[in-house]
């Protein structure tokens, strides 16, 4: 009778699964607990034969000489007796409290972790990006061809070295093919179109198109003339500078050649999302 | 403790330590207390065993010790949030976008921080309903509580992780980041835009 999970649970449950599995366990030896827990039985018979025998003893000679008032005292006599066999037997609930130190040093490590990140420009575990160029087959039947409906920039943050652009497409997911150009222009007229920054990153998706059946462009603002992200945006700015015959030409501008990398995210079977990712590093 | 006594915990030992050692990393926040957590346990299971071995589910047996031990010595303990294992570290190379890769593992790594962040009981009451997929009467078993208390504690740790983590209700159907009220699903996916975007 268990409801199914919402996003947010599935969630937990991933994020669970993923921190409990990166620590590798350790190997608990059976034999080892067997072992230390027989040993723990015989020292307590044996502690307890040793006090039943002081006892017996010491009754034996309290008897003798102040008699009933020895039975308040005899477990410390029991105790005092046999210190050898109480420290050699394993206390295993003492570690814990002594391990308190490491861990109590390093409390709220996630926000240390990020502001240190931030600061630093070193991204340990985190992969440079290649500047090589890349493509992928479109693999879809040809009608209908897929609509480039918006270019969104997705995170510029100071947390991860890598900012993208997101390319939302209607229908099925264009092929693309990345490159780096020396200089930007017009398809079909070859007019240059002057942009900021000095390194061209050209995207060519193909089977694709950025207007409607009446020619009006799907994207706003339409971007055949260059569209900046904002003064610091990595990319600069981004053009539309080809839509024709079912390729679309799509150019971003940086301040230099930087990685990147490309990937296609499936929202929905008509809504794909062409993910571009570059170092900010 | 006879032959077969001690070849049953044995093998169990050797067939669910790992699987112990896992919830107790969740319910501890790092290694040593997890490790030091199961083989208190164990021993414990080991000092009782023909009560444990008599039990239906040895398992579940063993997971109430644990999880009463973490009660017991966690108690009087500050709160101590440690979050990843240094193996934890995304791998930006398969197919999947790194940015996209490099954000999920933080909303995780920020969901794990806030579970350990809330108290003993709740976050025993969350690991034990997510992590292992137990139901709410199998949970009141293994904390001594009632079912009714492992619904409400359920609730209220989910509602304080959410609040914690600053997320709507509610995820976008893709599945991994924060849902954004904007419809646009591309903002959906990823509410964190530049904020200044002029137009040429």
């Amino acid at each position: 009778m268990k409801r199914p999970l919402s996003p947010f649970e599935q969630e937990l449950v991933n994020a669970m699964d993923e921190y409990a599995h990166s620590a590798v366990p350790p190997a608990f030896n059976a034999t080892r607990i067997v072992a230390r827990e027989r040993q723990r039985v015989r020292m307590r018979i044996s502690l307890a034969a040793v006090c039943v025998a002081t006892a017996a003893g010491v009754a034996s000679c309290v008897a003798t000489s102040v008699p009933g008032n020895g039975n308040k005292g005899l477990p410390v006599v029991g105790n005092t007796n046999t210190p050898v066999s109480v420290t050699a037997s394993p206390t295993p609930s003492a570690s814990p409290h002594t391990n308190v130190s490491p861990s109590g040093t390093t409390g709220g490590s996630p926000s240390a972790a990020r502001g240190g990140g931030a600061s630093s420009p070193t991204y340990a575990g985190f992969p440079p990006l290649p500047t090589t160029p890349t493509s992928s087959p479109f693999t879809g039947t040809v009608p209908p061809v897929p609509v480039l409906k918006s270019i969104e920039p997705v995170g510029n943050f100071s947390l991860f070295p890598y900012s993208a652009i997101a390319f939302e497409f209607n229908g099925q997911a264009p092929g693309f093919t990345a490159r780096y150009v020396n200089q930007v222009v017009h398809e079909g007229s070859g007019a240059p179109i002057s942009m900021p920054g000095s390194a061209f990153l050209q995207l060519t998706f193909s089977s694709a198109q950025a207007h409607d059946d009446s020619g009006n462009s799907t994207l706003n603002p339409p971007a055949t003339n260059p569209v900046s992200f904002g003064p610091h945006g990595v990319p600069e700015a981004y053009v539309v500078n080809g839509d024709f015959e079912g390729v679309v030409t799509v150019t971003l501008s940086l301040d230099s050649k930087r990685g990147f990398h490309i990937s296609e995210q499936t929202l929905s079977p008509t809504d794909h999302v062409i993910d571009v990712s570059i170092s900010t590093s | 403790m006879d032959a077969r006594a001690r070849t049953e915990f044995e093998e169990f030992v050797t067939a669910r330590s790992a699987a112990l050692f896992r919830t107790a990393v969740l319910l501890t926040g790092n290694r040593q207390d997890a490790q030091d957590l199961v083989q208190s346990a164990l021993e414990r299971a080991c000092r009782h065993w023909d009560k444990v071995a008599a039990a239906e589910q040895p398992e579940a047996y063993v997971r109430r010790i644990l999880v009463n031990s973490l009660k017991d010595r966690w108690r009087l303990r500050k709160r101590v949030v440690e979050v990843p294992f240094d193996d934890a570290r995304p791998s930006a190379s398969v197919g999947q976008s790194p940015y996209r890769q490099v954000e999920q593992v933080d909303l995780r790594r920020s969901m794990i921080a806030e579970l350990l962040r809330l108290p003993t009981g709740i976050r025993a009451v969350l690991v034990l309903r997510y992590f292992e997929d137990l139901s709410e009467a199998e949970i009141a078993h293994a904390l001594g509580c009632s079912a009714g208390t492992v619904k409400s504690q359920a609730a209220r740790g989910l509602a304080k992780l959410r609040a914690a983590l600053g997320t709507e209700p509610d995820f976008a159907a893709s599945g991994s980041p924060p849902a954004n009220q904007d419809s646009n699903s591309v903002n959906r996916l990823l509410p964190n835009r530049l904020a200044d975007r002029g137009d040429s």
